[in-house]
């Protein structure tokens, strides 16, 4: 039965390309009026998951409702409840930015005598006023991005979901559209989906997270909650031998990773601790380079979760990719 | 969903005469064709009592209509390449409606090219005996493009490169060209180009065309306007179908 507030709600979604599972099992509830961000790394299936649930792919198994609507059999009404902002260009390059957002308009039936002003508000919210007449071809990327986030926003969805809405903008500009964000969202009561990179933007603008990676939710709370979960203060080290520390058993150490020539070490109040691991290695004749003490951050979070730092797994799935890429056949390269 | 259907249609066209070259190309390929064929072929020729230059306006007509109805099909390919057809595609827009909306653009083009091929033969000699052949001839070039342009499109649904659609397209165009009745009488031609030419669109637009304007033709009026129309409808409803099923 589905929840009365979930306004999107997912049941073992899956979705493949061809033997691959981008999308592997994914049952979410994602309440009315809330900012939810998806957070993972490249690859990790946050823009095949917006995808499904905006229509564009269609799922292999499992199920997804938005606003009341099932995406396979009625994806009309979904449509009509959402917008999206894409992560690549989804602008018509030979229009201008006028005629790019009339275009939007008359798509979404935003009725005649309103158009004009709806052009000049997210024109001038994109502080595009200038190159309105501008063809999109003739645009910088940030001036793209910022253009294909307003035009989102014009019809008002109940839902909204942003593909990476601040990737390459300046951090002004990054700024000035999370508070619209979450404008939008304390106004409008607007419903919104984000996926990211940063953890800092989760962080500031999400109600909820979840932490994707490999086409599975492997975390999901507030910020508070995940941070929580690290159950601790992290301690890293880099030493001359990384193996004698992962594999001295302190008492006082809940979790010991060992990544990248750095070993992270997760206690309770930390500053307490520091002293009793100097000393063990001063007793080991071990040198250390470097400690850091450091409160857990949604980047320990991902890393207790994953093993692994987002930029590791970033880099372990552009390599699996890149495998994937010379396996495919033709006709996927080329789209 | 008329509104739509003219949003779509209007988006295309706006970026086609955004192509200076391209209005160009088609005033010069109309004039090249007429001129060339036509001057060329008519001092030797003549068929069924009229003269090679006027039994030839029809067929050109008929063949500056197809090439931009089915090539024009190509800008979907590009839609999805540069991005812009997850807009359309994420809109609360059925699909039948952005295939016609798209297909309504396309063939506004193509009968501009073919009405500026008739502007042409107008100048060059060619005889209307009534103000009304001209709309009907419009008229006629626009139903027969439409459903040229559902054609192009559900092949570039399917294929998802530019260069495989303009190879394949090659391949049905040019035997849709050369087997219309554009260039010579179909009831002398051998069998087997006549069985072809039967199940050709382009031929029934063709002698559409040059019933009403010559009063010669093979088939009678209404099944060539009845083929005509059943061929858009049927293109149409292929092409959103598969436009549904591949996105
Ligand atoms: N059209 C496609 N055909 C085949 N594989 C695909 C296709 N689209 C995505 N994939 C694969 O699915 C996986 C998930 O991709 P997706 O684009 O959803 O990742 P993402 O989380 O959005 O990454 P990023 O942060 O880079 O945007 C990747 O391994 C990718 O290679
Ligand atoms: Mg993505």
């Amino acid at each position: 039965m589905a929840s009365k507030n979930c306004i999107i709600e997912t049941k073992g979604l899956v979705k493949k390309f061809d033997n691959f599972e981008a999308v592997k099992d994914v049952s979410l509830c994602i309440n009315e009026g809330e900012i939810f961000g998806l957070l993972g790394p490249n690859g990790a299936g946050k823009t095949t998951f917006l995808s499904v649930l905006a229509t564009t792919l269609q799922a292999n198994g499992g199920s997804a409702m938005v606003n009341g609507f099932d995406v396979s059999k009625s994806p009309d009404g979904v449509r009509k409840s959402i917008g999206m902002s894409f992560q690549d260009n989804s602008l018509d390059i030979d229009l201008t930015a006028k005629e790019n957002l009339w275009f939007h308009c008359r798509m979404y039936h935003i009725p005649e005598n309103q158009i004009n002003e709806k052009i000049s508000q997210a024109l001038k919210l994109a502080d595009l006023e200038q190159f309105a007449d501008r063809e999109i071809k003739k645009y910088s990327g940030g001036m793209k991005r910022r253009l294909e986030i307003v035009r989102a926003l014009m019809h008002e969805p109940k839902i909204l979901f942003l593909d990476e809405p601040t990737l390459g903008l300046d951090p002004q500009t990054r700024r000035a559209l999370w508070e619209k964000i979450k404008q939008l969202n304390q106004e409008k009561g607007m419903t919104i989906i984000l996926t990211t990179h940063y953890m800092e933007e989760a962080n500031e603008l999400c109600d909820r997270i979840a932490i994707i990676d490999k086409g599975r939710i492997v975390a999901l709370g507030t910020s508070q909650e995940l941070k929580k979960s690290v159950k601790g203060d992290v301690i890293t080290l880099e030493t001359r031998n990384n193996q004698a520390f992962a594999g001295k058993k302190f008492k006082f150490v809940k979790n010991t990773k060992l990544h990248n020539g750095e070993i992270s070490l997760t206690v309770d109040s930390a500053e307490k601790r520091i002293t009793e691991i100097v000393l063990f290695a001063k007793k080991s004749k071990i040198q250390i380079d470097n400690i850091n003490l450091k409160k857990p951050s949604l980047e320990d979070v991902f890393l207790h979760f994953t093993g692994k730092t987002i930029r590791e797994a970033e880099l372990s799935a552009e390599g699996q990719f890149a495998e994937r890429f010379k396996a495919s056949k033709p006709e996927l390269r080329a789209r | 969903m008329w509104n739509d259907v003219f949003t779509l249609a209007y988006r295309e066209v706006l970026i086609l005469t955004k192509i200076k070259i391209r209005i160009l190309g088609l005033i010069f390929n109309a004039l090249i064709w007429l001129v060339a064929m036509g001057f060329g072929l008519s001092p030797l020729l003549s068929i069924s009592g009229v003269s090679y230059f006027a039994f030839l306006v029809p067929g050109m007509i008929g063949i500056n209509l197809l090439f931009p109805s089915f090539f024009g099909a190509s800008t979907l390919i590009t839609d999805r390449q540069f991005g812009f057809l997850k807009e359309m595609l994420v809109a609360p827009i059925p699909r039948t409606t952005l295939v016609l909306g798209k297909a309504l653009g396309l063939s506004f083009y193509a009968t501009v090219s073919a009405a500026m091929v008739l502007a042409f033969s107008i100048i060059l000699g060619f005889q209307i005996n009534h103000w009304w052949t001209i709309p009907a001839l419009i008229g006629i070039a626009l139903l027969a493009s439409l459903g040229l342009t559902c054609f192009g499109l559900a092949l570039a649904i399917k294929i998802k490169d530019t260069q495989s659609f303009q190879l394949l397209g090659n391949f049905i165009v040019f035997p849709f060209f050369l087997l219309s009745g554009a260039f010579f009488p179909l009831d002398q031609a051998p069998w087997f180009i006549r069985y072809f030419s039967y199940i050709n669109p382009i031929t029934y637009a063709i002698d559409a065309m040059r019933q009403i304007t010559l009063g010669i033709g093979h088939t009678p009026l209404i099944l060539d306007l009845g083929v005509l129309f059943g061929f858009f409808i049927i293109t149409l409803i292929v092409a959103a179908k598969l436009f549904d099923k591949s996105e």
